[in-house]
């Protein structure tokens, strides 16, 4: 051997004993139940929501004193792909709080937890909620809060909101103008009100007695309606209602806080959204679900979820609600009009809302569908043109023949 | 305590909150493992590949030698890296087969791979150009800058790099130093430097080759761009750290006071310096008087001069002293210096024999230029000699005492060999009063 092939030799040789003595000196697991450890939480909520959360994981450590959280607020935009890039590693939060629409894609990649309804504690949650927080049967994360639209206005400009879609046509045709999203997750609302929605329980399509053509040939009519604005850009709906020049605005809970700011408490209302021919309006629900690291080890998941299941209990949900604006997911809690008339109307939407089946791939599901709206708003395709159209790119999106299982009426290979 | 530590700490913790999960443990355990087994590979297939170069058969290269050298070097340089590369794709594998977390490992290989590309170009470069070319390359600039480079890439792979360089260390003037704004500049002045030193070697050698500037001018443009660069890198290392222009005047004003009380020999010196090197007045290789004794000014640097005398001593002189002193070159403006030797004859000497010896002694020195030709000066009638000089000039200065010494020996010989007499001293004494012999008394 050579003398550097020998010092070569020895040297990996130390270095290979070395490590093995270092695996060998693991510590145990431990068997103390208690919460206890660190462990790091990512979250994208904003400043204000930043300040009570801060405060809530100091109750909890307070409570568990062994136990240590490490918080960090990612931007919205970036969470999605740096947990992605960090959970594939290992590393990345042990807790996320996150959009639960992500839920599909990160447990399809192993990238996320399991739960069961054990895991639930003693907390219960809304049905959509729920639905929210699976891909398939399975149940991926604690939902927190829940972010239905309703329909905020000006208490000065209104004497009284409209319960139905038609009194809110009228209304904008006589001069309480109507400023709404045509994206098509914002807008989704209606068909519910129309029918009995785009899915069913069990995920298939139903489009036939969906309701959505008559929401599209609704939001035809208000587009040409003198009243109604109807817009892609939620900014310039919420400066137009801040304004004061349109006296309606459709919009989730997360504009409470600037609305808050922007309007007088005094003159500022927010009620159901108006219910169509079918029935109240159905909203899809937007849920923030928290969500356990698949590569946390046992003692970090644990305090994961004992931290999850704390957050999102009937005590701090309150909290969560009254003074970061957040909407509880959590059923235990029904809120007076009288004590919070802002909040009031979002969380009894809570239960109506609906969710997108965990299977599909929700950008492109959104693409096609504001593709949809785009088409109809502008006169390329009629409303039951539409939901044909709709329904084949929704196979397409499902793997499946365009022409399966389309509505009756429809034609094929169109 | 400071945010800057809180920070720091927390970023510790996230470190240990990572260590504590299993998927990382087993993927850090792996990585190590295949890094050791590669080695210990490594050392044993250049064990085999020595023996195989040492096996007698039919050379098929011109050069069996530089066939060694050239296996040995890939060996050396490839064969851990590829091994390392295999094995973690094998444990990747493994990984992904049993459902465990493999990323890391695939980050991992990635870095493997990228190294071996890097000292694969290292040894193609080393074959290239030859270990006294690349190696000061290599080890200023290349590894540094592969080492840094990775080092951040990985460490921004569990930390996020922005928050790691928000890190506040301390404050300076009106500036906040961030461990990102002193790494930054720390990172501003390195470039600069290694630009400086690389400018240094290749535009001296440009300079040279292209130009034919004389190597005084050389130095001193050299010198001059140096300067330039590495001020130029300050000033942006001080930008980077985050102070303004307004808080460098602060800093030149606190400095000039301090010039004021106890640095004023060295920026006088500092800025002799400077005068030295833009007025030419003096250059590397010039020769000088320097208290009677000759030297040859080896260095020019901005404080002080190095001078080597004629007993290879150097002496370093502050670059003030040439230019508030009485200073003697012999280089200004031409290398070439009269050398003249006296010689005295006896009065029975024929001069025009004289002056035809002593200038075939002076053609036959090799120091003695043919132009300007050597001459012979008669100097006068002394006491008892008839008094000559040879003037020659010769173009190096600083052999001066040596050419004398030889020239004496030549001259000597010559005399010699001519039946010329070299005269004692002599004295006529007249007694006015006569002898005294002894005993009279």
């Amino acid at each position: 051997m050579t003398r550097y092939a020998h010092h070569r030799f020895l040297y990996f040789s130390r270095y290979l004993a070395l490590v093995l003595a270092l695996v060998a000196c693991q510590a145990p697991p431990s068997d103390d139940p208690r919460p206890r450890g660190q462990i790091l939480l990512w979250h994208s909520l904003d400043e204000a929501q930043t300040v009570v959360l801060d405060e809530l994981l100091g109750r909890f450590i307070e409570i568990n004193p062994e136990a240590e959280i490490i918080s960090l607020v990612v931007p919205p935009e970036a969470l999605l792909q740096r947990y992605r890039d960090t959970a594939s590693l290992g590393l990345g939060p042990d807790l996320l709080i996150a959009p639960a629409i992500w839920i599909g894609d990160l447990a399809q990649a192993g990238l996320i937890r399991s739960l069961t309804r054990a895991d639930f504690g003693a907390n219960d949650y809304v049905a959509p909620a729920i639905l929210a927080a699976r891909a398939g049967e399975t149940i991926y994360g604690l939902p927190l809060s829940v972010a239905p639209p309703a329909l905020y206005y000006h208490r000065d400009q209104v004497t009284s909101p409209p319960d139905t879609l038609e009194e809110l046509l009228a209304e904008a045709e006589a001069g309480q103008e109507v400023a709404m999203s045509a994206a098509f997750d914002q807008a989704y609302w209606g068909i519910g009100a129309f029918g009995g929605g785009l899915f069913d329980l069990a995920g298939e399509p139903v489009l036939a007695d969906s309701g959505f053509a008559g929401w599209l040939a609704w939001l035809k009519s208000a587009q040409e309606a003198p009243g109604v604005v109807l817009l892609r850009d939620g900014d310039v709906l919420l400066d137009l209602f801040i304004a004061g020049r349109v006296a309606y605005l459709v919009a989730g809970p997360e504009r409470l806080g600037t609305l808050r700011e922007a309007v007088p408490a005094e003159q500022l209302g927010v009620a159901p959204l108006p219910a169509g021919p079918a029935g109240p309006a159905a909203p899809l629900i937007q849920a923030q679900a928290a969500m356990i690291n698949a590569a946390s080890s046992p003692r970090q998941a644990a305090l994961a979820l004992a931290l999850a299941q704390f957050l999102t209990n009937a005590e701090q949900s309150i909290i969560l609600m009254r003074e970061a604006g957040l909407v509880p997911a959590n059923r235990r809690i029904q809120v007076d009009n009288r004590v919070f008339p802002q909040l009031a109307s979002f969380v009894a939407a809570r239960q109506g809302a609906v969710v997108v089946p965990g299977d599909l791939p929700w950008p492109d599901f959104f693409a096609v569908g504001d593709a949809i709206y785009a088409n109809v708003l502008v006169g390329v395709l009629t409303p039951d043109e539409a939901v044909c159209q709709f329904a084949r790119e929704v196979n397409v999106l499902r793997g499946r023949p365009p022409d399966a299982a389309l509505p009756p009426g429809c034609p094929a290979g169109g | 305590m400071d945010s800057s530590v809180e920070i720091l700490i927390s970023q510790l913790k996230t470190l240990l909150i990572f260590l504590e999960r299993p998927s990382v443990q087993r993927q850090f355990v792996a990585l190590l493992v295949a890094v050791a087994v590669a080695g210990l590979l490594s050392a044993g297939s250049d064990r085999l590949l020595a023996r195989w170069l040492r096996r007698p058969g039919p050379e098929v290269e011109p050069d069996p030698s530089r066939r060694r050298r050239l296996w040995r070097a890939m060996d050396r340089h490839f064969l851990w890296p590829v091994h390392a590369a295999w094995l973690i794709l094998v444990a990747r594998l493994v990984f992904t087969l049993q459902g465990i977390a493999a990323g890391m490992l695939e980050g991992a290989l990635t870095v493997v791979l990228v190294w071996a590309g890097y000292r694969g170009v290292m040894w193609l470069l080393y074959l290239g150009f030859g270990h006294r070319v690349v190696r000061p390359y290599h080890r200023r600039v290349l590894r540094p800058a592969f080492f840094i480079g990775l080092g951040l890439s990985l460490l921004g792979r569990v930390i996020p790099l922005p928050v790691l360089a928000s890190i506040r260390l301390f404050g300076l003037f009106s500036a906040d130093v961030t461990l990102g704004s002193l790494l930054g500049a720390l990172a501003v002045l390195y470039v600069f430097i290694t630009l400086a030193w690389i400018m240094q070697g290749n535009l001296g050698r440009a300079l040279d080759r292209r130009v034919g500037l004389e190597a005084g001018v050389r130095h001193s443009i050299v010198t001059i761009s140096r300067y330039a660069i590495v001020g130029t890198g300050l000033l942006l290392a001080l930008s980077a750290l985050g102070l303004d222009l307004s808080t460098l005047t602060i800093i030149g004003g606190g400095l000039s006071i301090g010039v004021g009380f106890g640095l004023q020999q060295i920026v006088a010196n500092f800025i002799s310096g400077l005068v030295l090197l833009f007025e030419q007045t003096l250059r590397p290789g010039d020769v000088i008087d320097l208290d009677g004794e000759i030297g040859i000014v080896e260095q020019l640097n901005i404080r002080s001069t190095v001078v080597r005398t004629r007993d290879d001593v150097e002496v370093i002189v502050p670059n003030e002293f040439f230019l508030t002193s009485r200073l003697r070159t012999y280089t200004k403006s031409s290398r070439q210096v009269r050398v003249l030797v006296p010689v005295g004859v006896a009065y029975r000497s024929d001069p025009q024999q004289i002056r035809a010896v002593m200038i075939d002694v002076a053609q036959r020195h090799g120091l003695v230029l043919a132009e300007p030709a050597p001459a012979v000066l008669f100097r006068g009638f002394g006491e008892f000699t008839l008094n000559f000089e040879l003037a020659v000039w010769i173009e190096q200065p600083d052999r001066i005492p040596r050419l004398k010494s030889d020239l004496y020996f030549m001259l000597w010989d010559a005399f010699k060999e001519q039946e010329i007499e070299i005269p004692y001293p002599q004295r006529d004494l007249h007694l006015k009063s006569g002898w005294r012999e002894e005993g009279e008394g």
